[in-house]
């Protein structure tokens, strides 16, 4: 299950990097699909930063759906 | 005697925009993430500012390949760069320190090029071993 509030801040973040909101669901896959180079990731993640405090890390060995990044940006503010 | 013992090699290409574009948008707390103080001071002092954060950037990506984890299992800012220096020098902290001293890195080599609005960075990690006669 997303948070729909977390996932509609994914979305806005991933707005301003310039993705479309038709690439976005939450089974699109951060790499495969949406092909995000590192400076992009690191924008993610200081995005993330600035709007709820959390420190996420993106550069993973493996792909992560939106979805699953939504879990863990949960798993962070609860911590 | 002693010898050179290449132990990690690592290349990447940073955009100088859209490394200017990050540093931008950011404040110095949220950019901590990624550069050091010591490198956002050093960036921050000069005219070539834009050119010298795309720098920063491409040297720690480069370093995290040459530690073979790439940026998975090390945060950016245990990697700082010092441009300051007539070649750019490499320090590492924490978990890149642990990783290099696995691989038995004991200095780095730091070689960079300016392509159009792109920095190349190429890093050679290394050792120096005696060498019996």
């Amino acid at each position: 299950m997303v948070a729909a509030s977390t996932f509609g801040i994914l979305v806005d973040i991933l707005k301003e990097l310039g993705v479309s909101e038709t690439q976005i669901s939450p089974n699109t896959f951060i790499y495969r699909d949406l092909q995000l180079d590192s400076t992009e990731t690191v924008e993610i993640s200081l995005a993330l930063k600035r709007r709820l405090g959390i420190k996420i890390k993106l550069e993973t060995r493996q792909d992560k759906t939106l979805a699953e990044l939504c879990q863990s940006i949960e798993s962070a503010k609860s911590q | 005697m002693s010898k050179i013992v290449i132990k990690g090699l690592g290349v990447d290409i940073a955009s100088i925009p859209k490394i200017a574009k990050l540093v931008d948008r950011f404040d110095c707390e949220t950019l901590s993430l990624v550069f050091t103080d010591k490198e956002r001071d050093y960036c921050q002092s000069i005219d070539r500012r834009d050119v010298a954060y795309a720098l920063c950037f491409g040297i720690k990506e480069a370093v995290s390949k040459a530690l073979g984890v790439g940026l998975v299992g090390i945060d950016w800012y245990e990697i700082e760069t010092d441009l300051a220096q007539k070649q750019p020098e490499v320090r590492l902290y924490r978990k890149a320190e642990i990783q290099a001293q696995k691989l038995g890195i004991q200095r780095w080599l730091v070689d960079w090029w300016e392509l159009q609005d792109c920095v190349l960075a190429n890093v050679i990690g290394f050792s120096e071993e005696q060498i019996d006669e």
